[in-house]
């Protein structure tokens, strides 16, 4: 990769890092913690998830510029590592899954706590990142499809 | 598909990362595509063919 490619790559890489971090823990300065004194603040809570939103959209931006910065090669590569890594990685999670959310852990070692409502918030925060991957998958896919037809 | 790109680079005594200089690319892109592992794109086919000043054909060729 020739010098110029390499800086500009460390540069988006360490801006996309470091940015969305300051943005996505930006509210505590702003607003506070979310939780004070074990009581939700809702008006905080907005604040944190909108900063979440902002911290993505820059982290977005900026992978976007290390894509077209990287050569063919290089674009190919972070493809077929996000097409098959990641369906490879959702696989293996799928069993992993299902035997945690069964109560297996529990199972095996009782010391550790099992509840429906620790499975139901297991389940849903397990479910909410595959959906949207895999509605993401379709999306791009067919958006993709259509713009080539 | 196999190519003559080794051969090319070395008659003009250039290394991998000289040429990947020349192509903008990197030297790892270089390797994969003259080991075969890799085929590039027709516009990085064209950038080959123009810098050493042969057809594509003649540098690439299917592996059939």
């Amino acid at each position: 990769m020739p010098d110029q490619r390499r800086r500009r790559y460390w540069a988006y890489l360490a801006a996309t890092v470091v940015g969305a971090l300051v943005i996505s823990q930006a509210p505590i300065v702003l607003v506070g913690r979310p939780v004070v004194h074990g009581v939700i603040d809702p008006g905080r809570v907005v604040i944190w998830s909108i900063g979440e939103a902002l911290a993505v959209v820059w982290a977005v931006g900026f992978g976007v510029l290390m894509f077209r910065n990287a050569d063919e090669f290089g674009r190919q590569a972070s493809q077929v590592g996000w097409y098959w890594g990641t369906s490879l990685g959702l696989g293996v999670s799928a069993p992993i899954f299902v035997f945690i959310a069964l109560g297996g852990l529990h199972a095996f070692w009782p010391g550790i706590p099992a509840s429906p409502e620790l499975r139901r918030a297991f389940t849903l925060g397990y479910l909410l990142p595959v959906l949207m991957q895999v509605a993401g998958f379709l999306i791009v896919r067919t958006g993709w499809r259509l713009s080539k037809g | 598909m196999k190519n003559r790109l080794k051969v090319l680079r070395a008659e003009r005594d250039w290394s991998q990362a000289d040429l990947a200089q020349r192509l903008d690319v990197s030297r790892q892109s270089v390797n994969a595509i003259e080991t075969g592992k890799y085929d590039p794109s027709l516009p990085l086919a064209f950038k080959i063919s123009r810098l050493f000043g042969q057809p594509i054909e003649a540098i690439f060729a299917d592996a059939d």
